[in-house]
Order: C-alpha cells, then structure tokens, then sequence
C-alpha cells in the first residue's frame, strides 16, 4: 500500500517499467501544479494492453483490425478490417506485439499529456 | 539480450522480412502452402485472397496484373511502408529525444 502512495502511477492497470521510465522523464520536467494536471491528463488518455489483446482476439473471431483503429492507427486498421487482418497472420503478429504496439501509444501519451500540462499552468 | 532485441523488433522484423518475402517470390507461380483457416475449411473466397499475389506483382512492375490479383496492393504497399518509415523514425530516432525541448 506504502508503495502505490509513493507512486500513483504504479497503481495504473499493467503499467510497465518502460512506461513508467517515460513518466519520470516527463514528471522531471514539470512543477507540482503541472504534475497534477499530467496526472489526470494522462490516466484518462493511456490504454492498457490487456484490452488492445482483448480487441486483437476478436479479429479470430469476426472484425479485425479493432485494436489498431484503438491505437489511433486509422489506416491500419482499415487495411486489417479489409483483408481479415492479412489472412489472420497480421492478427497473430500482433497478439505477440500487442505490449509494444501499446506502450507506442502510451509514448506518444505521455508526450500530448506533457505538453498539455506545461502549457496549462 | 535477443528476447529484447526481439520484443523491440519484432513488428519491425516482421514487415521488413515479410516485404522481402513478397519482392523475391513469382507472382505467377503456383500457389504456395497457406495459412489461411477459410481454406482449410473449402472456402474458395476470402477478402485477404490475393494480396500477396498483388503486391509481388508490384515489385515485378506490373501494375494491371497486380489489380486483378486485389485493388488493394497498392495502398496496402503504401500503408506498410508508412508504418516501417514510422517503426524506424521511433526505434532509432525519437526514443529520448521525445522529451527534450
């Protein structure tokens, strides 16, 4: 319980240690008041890469291509739903990547949510 | 050292070798062992079938064979390059960067 106090972000659903590696970089760089403002900022924009497998999953079974439209690759996404995920070996490829096609997203996360609190306060 | 290499890598690897796969191989060829379920299962159509077939036909430079096979080779080829373009800018250009005004 101590441990999640020092750190919020610990608490956060599969947050990995790269993840957090990216965090701290930002938190660096920002005031207390901004550090709020990330917090919250970021926590509702991250995913976790338990739902992108969960979405992955569902191309076996009907639309593919749902988890790279979550991720915020459009065009992907539509290349998957368009060819059953490539014939289902680009759903597979992806059920193994599923961690770092996530922590991508969460990158570019934690990036939009830095510059929103720096410019918020 | 490989198990990171590979998780870091991997979607990378895996268009690059993919890509190279579809340059090499002949488009006219007969067909080749396949993964695909709906033919195991008998089916003789697939929104996926020839997509393979279009974009080899692509790197032979024959643009109408490539339509026939599937329409979408062409922006497929485009949307897998992009993404390549945007898996390497990250690995080996944004990493630490990203943060620093």
């Amino acid at each position: 319980m101590d441990m999640y106090q020092n750190n919020p972000y610990m608490a956060l659903p599969g947050v990995t240690p790269e993840e957090l590696g990216y965090i701290q970089q930002a938190l660096a760089q920002l005031t207390e008041s901004q550090q709020k403002f990330f917090y919250m900022s970021y926590t509702s924009k991250r995913k976790n890469s338990q739902d992108i497998l969960i979405f992955t999953l569902i191309g076996f079974f009907g639309v593919a291509g749902i988890h790279r439209f979550v991720l915020g690759q459009t065009v992907m996404g539509l290349l998957y739903l368009f060819t059953f995920g490539f014939c289902w070996i680009g759903t597979i490829v992806d059920l193994v990547n599923n961690k770092s096609l996530t922590l991508e997203y969460n990158q570019k996360m934690v990036y939009e949510s830095f510059q929103m609190a720096k410019m918020a306060s | 050292m490989i198990k990171r290499l590979f998780s870091k890598y991997f979607e990378l690897v895996f268009w690059i070798a993919a890509i190279a796969a579809l340059a090499f191989a002949d488009p006219a060829g007969p067909a080749h062992f396949s993964l695909c379920p709906f033919k195991a299962l008998g089916f003789t159509w697939c929104p996926g079938c020839g997509l393979g077939h279009s974009i080899a036909w692509l790197f032979h430079g024959n643009i109408t064979n490539s339509w026939h096979a599937h329409w979408l080779g062409i922006p497929a080829l485009g949307i897998i390059f992009y993404r390549i373009y945007s898996l390497v800018r990250l690995r080996f250009f944004d990493q630490n960067a990203l943060l620093i005004k």
